[in-house]
């Protein structure tokens, strides 16, 4: 669930973060760690997904 | 740029902090639950992802909050043991940057700090600090405010007298693992000394620091310094940060 909720709230900080008039070395240093933390936000949801898949495919006692 | 922006910026930030925490803690309630092992190595993965997701976030909050804070964090990343570093900034940039340095050197970089309070009372510093979330803990402080409050957390130094400062400052570095001296401000200083005083102080200084590898950072105030001690104190140093 927080993986879901998380990435439009880190896309949004991007959005504004662009528009709030920080100096360009720290936008960038910013930008570049809230795109880290995004990539691989999207990444988790996107494992939590197949898990989810491998298990209700399968016995979910063995789980 | 408004100061509205930045106040929601941080408090966006705020809340995203807020949710990878959550998650770590959710997925350390999975990892007791689940015995999958493929399952477990990927929530493990996620989880530690989370862990390193919560020291990011947290960086960003000065980066944001202090405009000074990107050019301190640039200037000091070389800082280690036994570096003289020079921090230049005006009165106006003066609190701000302050805070920078022992965001970064305390909370990022896990340094220990010995304060030396010219400035302001320690009793007041300690205040601001934790007003900022700046780890209190890891500070110690050498007092030399003449204004005295009575608080005697730390050490409680004459600024008329260097020789006793300079002992305080080796009895605070007896053990001088990851530490360092923060000198705030080394200009405040030139008020009770002729500069030639200051000077051959702070060079003595450094030799010791330099020895005991423990790094020193002297903060310098534009307004407060003649330019002929300001090239003197620069050629001490390893280097000299300007916060514009």
């Amino acid at each position: 669930m927080e993986e879901i909720v998380i990435i439009p709230l880190l896309e949004d900080f991007l959005r504004k973060g662009e528009k709030c008039g920080l100096d360009e070395m720290t936008k960038t240093i910013v930008e570049g760690k809230v795109r880290h933390l995004l990539g691989e936000s999207i990444e988790h949801s996107r494992m939590l997904t197949e898990m989810i898949r491998e298990v209700a495919r399968s016995d979910r006692d063995a789980y | 740029m408004t100061e509205t922006h930045i106040e929601e910026l941080l408090l966006h930030l705020k809340e995203i902090l807020a949710l990878e925490a959550k998650a770590k803690e959710l997925y350390d309630n999975y990892l007791q639950q689940i015995r999958d092992k493929s399952i477990v190595d990927r929530i493990s993965r996620i989880r530690d992802d989370e862990v390193e997701h919560i020291e990011i976030a947290s960086q960003l909050t000065p980066l944001i909050k202090y405009k000074e804070y990107s050019i301190i964090r640039e200037g000091l990343e070389t800082f280690s043991e036994g570096s003289i570093i020079l921090v230049h900034c005006g009165l106006d940039k003066y609190v701000r940057t302050g805070f920078s340095v022992l965001k970064y050197l305390v909370d990022e970089r896990g340094l220990d700090c010995v304060y030396v309070a010219v400035n302001k009372p320690s009793s007041f510093i300690i205040e601001a600090l934790a007003r900022e979330d700046i780890n209190v803990e890891k500070v110690s402080f050498i007092d030399c405010s003449p204004v005295d409050l009575g608080d005697k957390r730390g050490m409680v130094v004459s600024p008329e007298n260097p020789t006793d400062l300079s002992m305080a400052i080796e009895t605070a570095i007896a053990s001088p693992e990851g530490k360092f001296v923060y000198f705030d401000s080394i200009s405040t200083y030139f008020l009770f000394h002729e500069s030639n005083i200051v000077e051959r102080f702070v060079l003595f200084l450094a030799q010791k620091l330099r020895a005991k590898k423990v790094g020193l950072v002297l903060l310098v105030v534009k307004e407060e310094i003649e330019e002929r001690s300001l090239a003197r104190l620069t050629v001490i140093s390893d280097k000299r940060i300007n916060v514009p």
